[in-house]
């Protein structure tokens, strides 16, 4: 029979000084890594039309990931809320434009229900990774596919 | 094949890992009820007949976000501790439709008409469950017992500390593997169903307002594991490609309250009568609401959303929701897996082993466990 032996005190004070710098971290609110789909180009000084084929290229991005069951779920989960609050930042200056610059209103919508289904793919979460059950990939796809559609209608800009 | 065969494992993990923490959850508190709920005050209010008592039965299980698996354990905790059928099956039926999360997202992204429809209906149907349950949920029988590991534990009076060990005990110990036993195979045969169906039929019968579209809807989202919160935006893009608004809620009705592990295992543990009569009532009251949605909204039902609103809902659903807990999911998967496996066992040690030393008969152990009313 073998003697079950604790923690050396060396191996106790590292996690006690892991959790210590897990807690501080959490609690000064340090700045968490950049996403793994490059989240930051979308770039705000675009025209409408560029800025919402750059969602298109970003949500195409994650559902690959999504797809890959080998996304890093904190990255994904940034470029998800990153999607979103640039998506909030599209809706509000597309109201502020002229009727004729707008981006159609359905358009807006499908990259609305996007962004939920990616939200969804988010809190799929197992261990570090990203693992969705395939109704959800099957909509996710869908969804993009509804998303290019309607940029394809889109007139194009000279 | 392969791909089938991925497809599969692919959907038993993704219902395992949605509802393990959940149960893993209820177990613990299922434990704490057993302990101590049977002298509490709570046990005399929620056993109160009228309204108040079955209204207080669905009003919290409306601000649990626990799914239909997880509530499972605290079902039978409750039941065993002697609470009446009617509030433990309203309170069972509302736990998994509505949660203060579904709703926000579902103001955001269904729209007014819809979210009203689904937050009247999600709090009408488990009350009248519950009124059925009362009336008719219950033969003239005993409660069923549970098949339980022997050696768990004694009813031995002590301290506080004592009690709070042997009610966890009774939860995770007693209780776990026969319920992970029960959902384990739900889930395995849940798995089935969702990669069986092909994704064109539920559009398919989501985009009618035929009687017949919605009936199939109503069985279906029984059938099937279906997360409130997870799968409103999933409705949206239904809705969106056409889906009938009666059959979106019929949907999210049946599918969120209900499914395969949670049945199967509420059938072999609370009995067959008041299971039976919990999902006629589920699928026949949904049904109902499905055809006076689509009277009222149809046709020309269009599902229009204010997109900022929308944003604001999945913003604020993010930050009620559970995620960053990949890991606690992970070992929640371990435990539940681990329980169903001893279910299992006890099960196949109960049936190959001799009468005298059968598990469940005859353990004067177990006698705990019996109805405590």
């Amino acid at each position: 029979m073998t003697s079950r032996r604790g923690p050396g005190p060396g191996n106790r004070r590292t996690a006690i000084l892991g959790l210590l710098a897990l807690a501080a971290s959490a609690w000064a609110g340090t700045p968490a890594p950049a996403g793994d789909a490059g989240a930051g180009s979308i770039d705000a000084a675009l025209p409408p039309v560029e800025r919402a084929q750059s969602f298109a290229a970003l949500s195409a991005r994650l559902v690959e990931l999504a797809q890959s069951a080998k996304a890093n779920a904190t990255s994904f989960r940034i470029d998800v809320a990153h999607y979103r609050e640039s998506l909030r930042d599209l809706v509000k200056e597309n109201d502020k434009r002229a009727d004729a610059d707008r981006l159609p209103r359905p358009l807006l919508m499908d990259l609305v229900r996007m962004a939920g289904l990616l939200q969804s793919a988010a809190e799929c979460q197992t261990g570090r990774y990203i693992v969705c059950p395939p109704d959800l990939m099957v909509r996710l796809r869908r969804q993009q596919a509804l998303v290019e559609q309607g940029l394809a209608s889109l007139p194009v800009t000279p | 094949m392969e791909d089938l065969l991925l497809r599969y494992a692919l959907t038993v993990w993704a219902i395992l890992a949605e509802s393990a923490a959940w149960v893993v959850v209820s177990l613990v508190l299922g434990g704490l009820i057993h302990e101590f709920l049977p002298a509490s005050g709570l046990q005399r209010l929620v056993n109160r007949h009228g309204v108040a008592g079955m209204g207080g039965a669905v009003a919290l299980g409306a601000i649990l976000p626990i799914c239909s698996c997880g509530v499972v354990p605290l079902a039978i905790s409750l039941y065993r501790a002697g609470t009446r059928i009617g509030p433990v099956m309203a309170f069972t039926t509302a736990t998994p439709i509505i949660n203060p999360a579904a709703v926000i997202l579902a103001v955001g992204l269904l729209g007014p008409e819809l979210t009203a429809s689904y937050v009247a209906l999600g709090l009408l149907l488990p009350f009248l469950v519950g009124l059925a349950a009362d009336r008719w949920g219950e033969g003239p029988s005993a409660r069923p017992p549970l098949v339980v590991a022997c050696a768990a534990s004694m009813a031995v009076p002590g301290g506080m500390l004592a009690r709070l060990a042997r009610g966890l005990r009774w939860g995770l110990l007693e209780l776990g593997p026969s319920v992970g036993f029960y959902l384990g195979i739900g889930i395995l045969l849940a798995g089935a169903v969702m990669v069986a169906v092909p994704d064109a039929w539920l559009e398919q019968y989501l985009g009618g307002d035929a009687l017949v579209s919605l009936l199939v809807v109503a069985v279906l989202g029984a059938l099937i594991y279906v997360c409130a919160v997870a799968h409103i935006p999933l409705v949206a893009t239904l809705l969106a490609a056409g889906a009938a608004p009666g059959a979106a809620v019929v949907f999210l009705l049946t599918g969120t309250a209900t499914n395969l592990p949670e049945i199967i295992a509420l059938y072999k543990t609370i009995g067959r009568r008041v299971v039976v009569l919990y999902v006629t009532m589920l699928v026949g009251l949904s049904f109902v609401a499905g055809i006076a949605i689509n009277a009222w909204l149809m046709p020309g039902f269009e599902p229009v959303f204010d997109p900022l609103r929308g944003l604001d809902a999945l913003e604020h659903s993010a930050r009620l929701g559970l995620a960053g807990s990949g890991w606690l999911t992970l070992a929640a998967a371990v435990v539940v897996g681990a329980l169903a496996l001893w279910g299992l066992a006890l099960r196949l040690r109960q049936r190959f082993a001799p009468p005298a030393t059968q598990v469940d008969a005859g353990c004067s152990c177990c006698q705990h466990d019996q109805p405590k009313s």
